[in-house]
């Protein structure tokens, strides 16, 4: 798939630098490497070191430019710094995709049982990165008359889940930061666009208590494959999606869809 | 304050009258009652054969028969409401024919008639009343809709699309008779059942559990918001459709 997107030159990032935090495992990962695979030369930013370098690796294994940078990104006074090592490395950044936000340890507890700290810091570790990198590359891109931002919301941040206060809350939040976004920025050249993921397999997944549900309980019968969710960040990062902004792009096999009933509940009304 | 349609001592639709049309034979009785506890007189229109079999079993003040299809007969009903109560404040639409079935054993025919019953009648409905709702200063039409005009459900493809069309209408509407003080919103329902079926029983069903509140809806439950969208104390709601569901919409 990613090699016939980038045959297209709707679809050719050649010459675009990309950054996206979290990029260094699971999804972001994920996300990096179709970006690198579609041309762009991609900034992976991240907490820890060690899988920062082997996604650097990896991305210059596939023959592209890419630059791996450790950050704490709620901590808003340093990730003017780190946007702007990476122009240095490798240019200014044309896409940046808003995946970062921790998982572990968000979900399962009652509300009761939570504490001030558990909400700030659950909510901030989500939304903090989202707006501090927004702001450190929208200046330079609406002076330039483009750019692009990809913000990763989730299924529960347009649904309720039991349970489950800041990641809501807070994927709530970047879906309603990418529309105010599209609206200050569009007059510039800049879109935003939030991306919205249903159930895929990661390793932050995995350590969660947040398991992954059953395929039965997906409409399409499986969860998703982790490069389906590039192949849609690419395409938001690519001249295809120029007059899309504001807008939320979910992939989910269905789930949103549905909600209504349990899944595969089918009522038949009797014949008269 | 006094005169808060909040905080007055009076029925809240006092002196009002209004043109109950309904399909679902189970929905017509306690419909009929809430508009009539809060104060309004209340012609029922039967919306299928089933309701018109109940006819004055209701306890409507004035019964039109039913199902009316087509606009003459329709603004003769309307006009019959007039002479006999002097105007017409409140139409509201119930019309609520179910067909859930896979959509290959779906007819062209079964798909139009649904819509027919659904969201054409609906519409006609409208377009009899609008004249009269807008000598009125403050008209106003309730359209019940199901949650199905916003979620999917397998063997629901028809039926849903009717529900959307209905939830579509009530938000033009709305525009489109603005400057007449014709208020057009919707209900929206989710899993309603028009039996009591004691809670122990309802909740076998995987999908009672399923639900947030743990039970189906029954039409009492959308009669509070009823009164409240076709009192002056909703004067400034206008094109929502707002869901009493059980909490079905929030759910993952």
């Amino acid at each position: 798939m990613s090699e016939r997107y980038s045959q297209s030159p709707m679809f050719d990032l050649t010459g675009k630098v990309a950054a996206i935090t979290g990029g260094g495992s699971g999804l972001g990962l994920e996300m990096a490497l179709g970006l690198a695979r579609a041309g762009a030369d991609v900034a992976v930013i991240g907490r820890r070191p060690r899988p920062i370098e082997e996604a650097v690796r990896r991305i210059n294994d596939l023959g592209g430019r890419s630059f791996g940078i450790s950050a704490d990104l709620t901590a808003g006074g340093t990730v003017g710094a780190v946007f702007a090592q990476i122009e240095r490395e490798l240019g200014p950044v044309d896409v940046l995709v808003n995946n970062a936000g921790l998982v572990a340890g968000q979900g399962g507890r009652a509300i009761w049982d939570l504490s001030d700290d558990d909400w700030r810091s659950g909510i901030s570790g989500i939304l903090d990165p989202a707006f501090f990198c927004s702001r450190a590359v929208s200046k330079q891109m609406s002076d330039r008359g483009r750019g692009k931002i990809i913000n990763i919301s989730s299924g529960l941040g347009m649904r309720g889940a039991r349970d489950n206060y800041m990641y809501g809350c807070a994927k709530g939040a970047i879906v309603q930061l990418t529309r105010s976004l599209a609206v200050s920025l569009g007059r510039y050249g800049v879109t935003a666009n939030c991306v919205v993921p249903g159930f895929f397999p990661t390793e932050g997944t995995a350590s969660s208590p947040m398991a992954l549900p059953s395929a039965e309980f997906i409409p399409v019968g499986r969860v998703g494959r982790p490069d389906e969710l590039g192949h849609l960040v690419t395409w938001l990062a690519s001249e295809a999606s120029n007059y899309m902004t504001g807008e939320v792009f979910v992939i989910d096999g269905g789930g949103l869809a549905g909600g209504y009933a349990p899944t595969g509940y089918a009522p038949v009304t009797p014949h008269v | 304050m006094s005169d808060s349609p909040v905080t007055q001592r009076a029925k809240p639709l006092d002196g009002k009258v209004a043109i109950l049309h309904v399909g679902a034979p189970g929905w017509a009785a306690p419909l009929t009652r809430a508009l009539q506890c809060a104060g309004a007189k209340v012609a029922l229109a039967a919306g299928s054969h089933e309701v018109a079999t109940l006819g004055a079993d209701t306890g409507a003040d004035l019964f039109l028969g039913g199902p009316l299809n087509d606009k003459h007969a329709i603004s003769s009903a309307v006009s019959r409401v007039e002479e006999r109560f002097g105007r017409l404040d409140i139409l509201v639409n119930a019309p609520q024919a179910e067909l859930f079935r896979p959509i290959s054993e779906l007819s062209d025919s079964d798909l139009l008639n649904l819509f027919d019953r659904n969201a054409a009648s609906a519409f006609r409905w409208c377009q009899g009343a609008g004249a009269h709702l807008s000598r009125q200063p403050s008209g106003r039409i309730i359209n019940f809709i199901s949650g199905l005009a916003r979620r999917g459900l397998s063997n629901a493809s028809a039926y849903s699309m009717t529900q959307a069309a209905l939830d579509a209408m009530t938000q033009s509407l709305a525009l489109e008779w603005a400057g007449t003080g014709i208020r057009v919103n919707g209900i929206g329902y989710g899993w309603t059942e028009a039996t009591h079926r004691p809670l122990e029983a309802q909740q076998k069903d995987r999908l009672v559990r399923y639900l947030p509140l743990r039970r189906k809806g029954h039409p009492d439950d959308l009669s509070g918001l009823l009164v409240y969208l076709a009192s002056d104390a909703s004067s400034f709601i206008t094109g929502q459709t707002v869901f009493v569901d059980g909490g079905a919409l929030a759910h993952a």
